[in-house]
């Protein structure tokens, strides 16, 4: 196989992509002039990537390719965009606004009142219930080997539900029995958000480490990497960044956040 | 009419996509699928009014050179470049193109450190909040090392602990991980379910707006 040769477009790309990592990072020592840069570039970049993608992804094939195919029923919706934009043509035709969000608010409604009731409520309880005599015959009370699958997970998983639900019941007085009971579910609420919060911060992290690979070269074949020179790119792009941050603080950047901290 | 008109509207579409459930006939879920069909088409036509009010907002403070509007031109200049590149390369966006290379070398870096950023304020909050005053916030600390622990395998390479570590990650995360989650969404189930029942009958009417 023979290496790849970059174009040079791809490698002022690399280091563009160092260079406003960089600028992001720069948040870390205070709110500064190259991260606001990279900021809004990344807020107009985003939204015309979402607004490209929107078109070409919706609007092209489920509304203009049919309407070009001579499909009448598409021009419903093409009013009915044509009346979203009313407020913009005159303020005494706003209304007409109201009559796209009514239909789409009472569509994704409708849906939701059966598909909610149906997909999340049935289906979430039904299979909270889990079969005890099979859990027993497969794993035992606990079974280390199965992540510690068996009865006392599967009685865990009731009472623990149970308990979460209760606690979010405030219909009931709250006598001792419904206190300890509710005690009980913001335990296991508690071990839930700790989890999930533990995974968060590991998914943080692993962006974290997968932009450190990038500003060392580590995440590209060799080859590439010699040709961009990440190294050499992290170096003189920070340089740049710290010396730009080390100017703007001499002339006095960052001192109304100080004022206002 | 002006909140009339719409409040039928919402009755009948809204009875109609429920009558879906009911009558599970093909020719039925056309016509519901046509009408989600439609939402979604409204729903890209409301990104648009976000993007018109995006430009009335900052192109003004551009042009008057309000604060900080040095930010604002860039924004614009990065938002209509990438419109134009994005409309310029049209079917062929996934090909060579500036378009690919924006995406590439500017929002993928961006988006990725952006969120990376995170794991630096996370890591300082957690330092200061997390500490094991009581029973819950101990419970909510363990669980949170144990996971974070046994995702690494410096975490699996501990003595003793090492072999349960991942599988009692495993555990928080299937049983009490699950059972808060399933209890979390049957109550937002509930509020979806009780909350398109007012839409649709008329009694939450918020979305209208005021007159």
């Amino acid at each position: 196989m023979e290496p790849s040769v970059l174009s040079s477009l791809d490698i002022a790309g690399a280091w563009v992509s160092i260079a406003l990592t960089l600028g992001i990072f720069s948040f870390l020592y205070a709110d500064n002039p190259v991260y606001k840069l990279a900021e809004h570039l990344f807020l107009g970049i985003s939204i015309g990537i979402s607004m490209t993608e929107m078109y070409y992804g919706v609007v092209r094939p489920n509304l203009i390719d049919k309407l070009a195919a001579g499909n009448v029923l598409s021009v419903v919706p093409l009013v009915m965009c044509a009346m979203l934009f009313a407020r913009l043509a005159s303020k005494k035709l706003g209304w007409l606004a109201r009559i796209p969000i009514a239909f789409i608010v009472a569509a994704y409604a409708g849906v939701k009142l059966t598909g909610e009731a149906n997909g999340n409520l049935m289906t979430q309880v039904a299979q909270s219930m889990p079969n005890l005599a099979e859990l027993w015959r497969d794993h035992g009370i606990w079974d280390w080997s199965a992540d510690g699958a068996g009865v006392f997970s599967g009685i865990f998983l009731v009472v623990g539900l149970s308990a979460c639900l209760l606690h979010f019941y405030f219909s009931a007085r709250q006598g001792p029995t419904m206190r300890g009971i509710s005690r009980f579910g913001v335990l296991v609420l508690m071990l839930s958000f700790g989890a999930s919060f533990g995974y968060t911060v590991m998914g943080r992290i692993s962006l974290a480490i997968g932009r450190a690979q990038e500003l060392l070269g580590l995440d590209k074949p060799a080859e590439e990497a010699a040709q961009i020179h990440p190294q050499l790119a992290s170096v003189v792009c920070g340089v740049l960044v710290i010396a730009f941050l080390v100017v703007w603080r001499l002339r006095g950047g960052g001192a109304e956040q100080e004022e206002a901290a | 009419m002006k909140r009339t008109v719409p409040l039928i509207l919402t009755f009948l579409v809204g009875l109609f996509m429920v009558g879906e459930y009911f009558i599970p006939h093909y020719r039925y879920r056309i016509w519901t699928a046509e009408f989600l069909e439609w939402g979604v088409i409204l729903a890209a036509a409301a990104f648009v009014l976000g993007l018109i009010n995006l430009i009335q907002v900052n192109l003004p403070k551009v042009l008057k050179r309000e604060r900080d509007w040095g930010y604002k031109l860039v924004m614009l200049i990065a938002l209509a470049v990438t419109l134009v590149a994005g409309f310029t390369a049209g079917e062929h966006r996934d090909g060579p193109s500036v378009y690919k290379w924006v995406y590439d070398y500017t929002f993928v870096p961006l988006n990725a450190t952006m969120f990376a950023l995170l794991a630096f304020y996370i890591a300082s909050a957690a330092f200061r909040a997390f500490k094991a005053r009581n029973l819950e916030a101990a419970l909510l600390l363990g669980a949170a090392i144990i996971v974070m622990v046994a995702r690494v395998p410096a975490g699996e390479s501990l003595p003793v602990i090492g072999d349960y570590l991942p599988r009692f990650m495993n555990w928080i995360m299937d049983v009490p991980n699950i059972a808060a989650r399933r209890a979390i969404f049957i109550g937002a189930a509930l509020g979806a379910v009780a909350t398109g029942l007012r839409v649709i009958l008329g009694l939450e009417r918020s979305h209208l707006g005021a007159d």
